[in-house]
């Protein structure tokens, strides 16, 4: 099965907030939606990044921790924007590629949702980790 | 059976260390005390003879290693924008706090070694050179303690995460001084020393982003990383340039050029930074020399009290110029005492050149014992600034 196919499927949107975006209010959106996962969008709305759930979690609940990096001090009293927080490198996938040969991206990158991305890297859609481990869970259960 | 060699006199303070310094949080001490007493029981004179450790022939390339880790991870804490949003109270009191430390220091032991006859003006300058850094794990330590918050709270926390990286820039100028052999010279080396490693840091760094970009598999990140610090402190002692400085630009231009939080660069290297420090405690510790302690008490309680007035004045003068409401001006110098791995990894280094002499033994001895010193009176100063400014949310909670 392509990644298109499954969407076509299992259509889900994903979470986008743009990269100028204060952490403040894409924390307040990952938080909002339920998503676990957060895709940062350029000027053109080309997806540039990701912002995963625990990454938020450790920014708004900095002063719980006894110990925090250097770098994580900083984002803590200068806060900043989404482009700030994300990473560039983040599990994705064209809309041609075959399923099975692509969740493993999602394990390897500890994210919940594994968005569909066109040539110039705008959004398609995302393959959510659940959805795809209750098809697997379904198929093991009825032998199919 | 043959002698089992550097790596196993690595595992054993490693091993050691870890051991002494939990034992030593378990009675109530710091724990970087029982890092240093590990040091010291395989120090030369006692166990280290026995078990025929030969610690100064290996750690000096350790060291640099380690201490490279540190500086890139502190020039990678920084980006421009967070220094432009921070504003000038954080940037002056930094200043402040930082440069006084090191200009009452050198000033105080100038003035002292000259009263004893001993007119040594490169040890009073490399001492200076390693007062202005600070230890945030223990001043975030104590907030956490307390739950603190407030403008004294976070105007202290941007000062602690900032100051190392303005220590590491003093401490490589002081050290293009005390490695000069005149003042036409040392501007010269200086020229070669700060811009080749500006250059070669700044291209690193832009490398490192691009490569680090194109990666796919994450088991790769933590050795395209060591790579290129290894690289940039290998080829800048190959120049002549501040290897200390091209990895704090290293890291500093990886994050840049990186254009995102830093987790994929700078992660895999923070887990480290433990391991980084009880190594430079326990080399320390084994530097450890009870005669040269003995001969210069003076040079210790100098140190202390110098940095100590020069970390508070320097960061009230410094805040008031920031505009910094009152509380924060009165209190915020003492929680900046604590001072711990980064100071005694600088001082290894002095100690590991040829060229200081008895002079780099001292700066060791000096800064273990002060260090310590500062590991008891320190947390207590960041502790009462934040209660007599009124921001410890409530008793001191208990630390796992």
């Amino acid at each position: 099965m392509r990644t298109a196919d499954w969407l076509r499927d299992h259509p889900r949107d994903p979470l986008l907030v743009p990269h100028d975006a204060p952490t403040a209010e894409a924390a307040a959106r990952l938080l909002e939606d339920g998503h676990r996962d957060l895709f940062v969008t350029d000027d053109e709305g080309a997806v540039c990044g990701h912002i995963g759930h625990l990454r938020i979690a450790r920014l708004l609940l900095a002063e719980q921790r006894p110990r925090l990096s250097r770098r994580h001090l900083l984002e803590r009293v200068a806060g900043g924007t989404a482009a700030d927080l994300m990473e560039r490198h983040f599990a994705q996938a064209g809309p041609d590629e075959a399923l099975d040969g692509v969740i493993h991206r999602l394990l390897d990158h500890d994210q919940d949702e594994l968005p569909i991305l066109d040539d110039d890297q705008r959004p398609r859609g995302v393959i959510d980790l659940s959805a795809v481990l209750r098809t697997r869970l379904t198929e093991m259960t009825t032998g199919s | 059976m043959t002698e089992p060699g550097p790596l196993f006199d690595i595992g054993l303070l490693l091993a050691f260390g870890m051991v002494a310094g939990l034992l030593a949080g378990r009675v109530g001490l710091p724990r970087v005390a029982g890092y240093v007493l590990a040091g010291i029981a395989f120090s030369p004179g006692l166990l280290g003879e026995a078990l025929r450790l030969d610690v100064a022939a290996w750690s000096p390339p350790l060291t640099d290693a380690a201490l490279g880790i540190i500086a890139y991870l502190v020039g990678g804490s920084i980006t421009t924008g967070q220094l432009r949003r921070m504003g000038r109270l954080i940037v002056t009191t930094t200043l402040g706090e930082s440069l006084g430390a090191v200009l009452l220091v050198g000033l105080t032991l100038s003035a002292l070694l000259w009263s004893t006859g001993a007119e040594s003006l490169s040890l009073a300058l490399a001492l200076a050179s390693v007062a202005g850094t600070t230890a945030p794990a223990a001043t975030v330590a104590v907030m956490h303690q307390y739950r603190a918050d407030g403008p004294l709270t976070r105007t202290l926390l941007g000062v602690v995460a900032l100051d190392d990286a303005l220590g590491i820039i003093v401490f490589s100028l002081a050290l293009v001084l005390l490695t000069g052999s005149s003042l036409l010279g040392a501007g010269e080396r200086a020229a070669l020393e700060i811009g080749g490693a500006l250059v070669l840091g700044g291209v690193g760094g832009w490398l490192l982003a691009r490569f680090g970009h194109l990666l796919r598999e994450d088991s790769l990140r933590l050795p395209v990383v060591l790579a290129a610090l290894l690289l940039t402190l290998g080829l800048a002692s190959a120049v002549g340039a501040s290897a200390l400085l091209a990895t704090l630009t290293l890291g500093f231009a990886a994050r840049h050029f990186q254009r995102s939080g830093g987790e994929r660069l700078f992660a895999p290297l923070e887990a480290m930074e433990e391991a980084v420090f009880l190594i430079f405690f326990t080399v320390a510790g084994s530097h450890f020399q009870p005669g040269v302690f003995a001969a210069h008490p003076e040079l210790v309680a100098g140190y202390v009290l110098a940095r100590l007035a020069g970390k508070t004045g320097g960061a009230a003068l410094g805040a008031r110029l920031g505009g910094a409401p009152p509380v924060v001006t009165r209190w915020i110098g003492f929680g900046l005492a604590p001072q711990a791995g980064v100071a005694v990894g600088l001082a290894l280094t002095l100690a590991e050149r040829p060229g200081l002499g008895e002079a780099g033994d001292i700066v060791v001895n000096v800064i273990l014992a002060s260090v310590l010193v500062n590991e008891v009176i320190g947390p207590l100063a960041a502790s009462l600034a934040l209660r007599r400014a009124g921001e410890a949310g409530g008793a001191p909670q208990r630390e796992e």
